[in-house]
């Protein structure tokens, strides 16, 4: 898989609360990925572009809200949420990487 | 945190400064854990952002602002500890981030220098001392008539001083001026710069009369086509008027406001005001030279350069707003440079004057404050308003408080100085440059 590919399957880190608590407490990490992207793709883009081990790749499809505007019914998209457990010891610094 | 003060020039220094990382440290996660009450990131909660995520995203701003409160706090330490009088704003140079995290930087204060004490008994100054004689309210009287003086036409022959018009032609080598017929010249005689060979062929004649000679001119004579010839000059004499002066009378003396109208309080009123002249020029004349003896005294004092410029500055300022008002409108600023010394000596004045009256414990004398803002204000039209215009502006306030101040200062070092008095005239004081 080229660079490239690897960057638009993961589009994006999640940083919230949740984010920062499940990477303490269990060291995984969130991304918005692509919503074709599968467990295997989604691994090994994280394992090269963070230069890390991963030892498991949990995905969801999120619902996109609904939401009204100008009085029409209109919906955001749907997309694509992975979290990716790495080996124990290795980290990822969205900050330098970004 | 490691302050040290290198004394450099007298009014120089230069601080060296060093901050250990802990310092920084510690402030800096002190000011994020603020910042983190307050912040709103999207994804989390308002205080709930973990203190790595602000760190990442916050730090390097909260080291900066660290950084410059910890410099000002350092300086402002300095100057506290020594005792230091600072004039202008400290300059900082040599900002280095250190390899261990901490910090150090290299500040250059100019600082107020150090007045010795004056020993005012060793200082002599001549000390002018004139008095007003009958002879100058004479020659006073004799000004004023003659500003009043009237040309009156006279048939007679003509003396030094009288007002004498021409008509003429010159035939210079080359060319006849004015080509055809005759120019007209005004010379009030002895005043006048007209060559001396015509003013004295000019002298006992009358009006009416006609005169032919050769003359030459000056260089710089007014009317172009004959400056620097020599020509024949062909002239008659148009008309002659000598000059009147006026009567001590009661209307001449009232019309200089004296209301009884006699010469007797004319000459009291001149007088008066000759005195007020006199003793202002003497006062001046002392200040001046007890100013120059301070400042002989404090000549190894070092001025700072930053006010000496700002003074430069100041002056150049007012001098090129001056010439504009004379109506030399579109004139280049004069640059400070040229009053360099001149500020130079300014600003030595002051803060010896500021050091003395420190020293000496001198108080601003409110009522001779309030009398000096009166005087200003009696030469303007509307005094009140002056006056109240004074009292509301602290700038021009403290002009005046200053100038009083001076003036106490200058006058109790008057009384110490040992002075050789130095016996003039009226005249001489007052027209020095004669």
């Amino acid at each position: 898989m080229s660079m490239n590919k690897l960057y638009t399957t993961l589009v994006s880190p999640i940083i919230s609360e949740k984010s920062t608590r499940v990477g303490e407490q269990s060291n995984q990490y969130v991304f918005r990925v692509a919503k074709n992207a599968s467990k295997k793709q989604v691994k090994d883009a994280v394992e090269k572009i963070f230069d890390v081990q991963v030892e498991k790749v949990q995905i969801l499809n999120m619902k996109g809200k609904s939401k009204v505007f100008r009085q029409r019914q209109g919906k955001r998209a749907d997309w694509k949420k992975a979290y990716v457990r790495v080996q124990d010891g290795q980290m990822i610094d969205f900050g330098v990487a970004e | 945190m490691q302050i040290s003060i290198e004394p450099k020039d007298g009014v120089e220094k230069i601080l060296n400064v060093t901050i250990p990382s802990e310092e920084i440290q510690s402030q800096v996660e002190s000011k994020i854990t603020e910042y983190g009450k307050e912040i709103q990131l999207k994804g989390f909660r308002r205080g709930r952002v973990p203190k790595k995520l602000l760190i990442q995203r916050f730090g390097s701003q909260a080291r900066q602002e660290v950084l410059g409160d910890l410099m000002n706090e350092a300086i402002r330490k300095a100057v506290e500890e020594n005792e230091l009088a600072l004039a202008g704003n400290p300059e900082v140079q040599e900002v280095k981030d250190l390899d261990d995290g901490g910090f150090s930087f290299v500040a250059k204060l100019e600082t107020f220098p150090e007045i010795p004490d004056i020993d005012f008994s060793a200082i002599t100054i001549e000390r002018d001392v004139a008095e007003v004689t009958d002879k100058d309210v004479d020659d006073m009287l004799k000004k004023l008539r003659k500003q009043r003086q009237e040309w009156k036409d006279s048939a007679g022959k003509i003396a030094n001083g009288d007002l004498v018009t021409l008509q003429y032609s010159a035939r210079s080598a080359e060319e006849t001026f004015p080509a055809e017929g005759s120019e007209k010249m005004i010379a009030l005689l002895g005043e006048s710069p007209i060559p001396d060979t015509l003013k004295t062929a000019l002298i006992g004649m009358k009006k009416g009369e006609k005169g032919e000679l050769n003359v030459t001119f000056d260089e710089d004579f007014a009317v172009k086509e004959l400056a620097g010839k020599e020509v024949a000059f062909n002239f008659e004499v148009e008309n002659v008027k000598k000059a009147k002066l006026p009567k001590v009378d009661e209307e001449f003396v009232k019309s200089f406001g004296v209301e009884s109208g006699t010469e007797e309080d004319l000459r009291k009123d001149i007088r008066a005001n000759l005195e007020r002249e006199l003793k202002n020029a003497l006062e001046l004349q002392v200040r001046n030279a007890i100013l120059a003896e301070l400042r002989k005294q404090c000549q190894d004092v070092k001025l700072p350069e930053s006010m000496v410029q700002k003074e430069a500055g100041v002056l150049a300022q007012q001098a090129t707003e001056r010439a504009r008002q004379m109506g030399l409108s579109n004139i280049e600023p004069i640059p400070p440079e040229e009053f360099r010394e001149q500020a130079a000596e300014r600003l030595l004045n002051a803060l010896i004057i500021g050091d003395i009256a420190r020293k000496e414990n001198v108080q601003v004398d409110y009522t001779r404050v309030r009398e000096k803002v009166n005087e200003i204000a009696e030469t303007f039209e509307n005094p009140a308003q002056i006056v109240e215009l004074y009292y509301s502006n602290p700038d021009l306030m403290s002009g005046v408080e200053n100038t009083i101040l001076e003036s106490q200062v200058i006058e109790l070092i008057a009384d110490k100085v040992n002075s050789t008095e130095n016996k003039k005239t009226f005249a001489e004081i007052l027209e020095p440059a004669q």
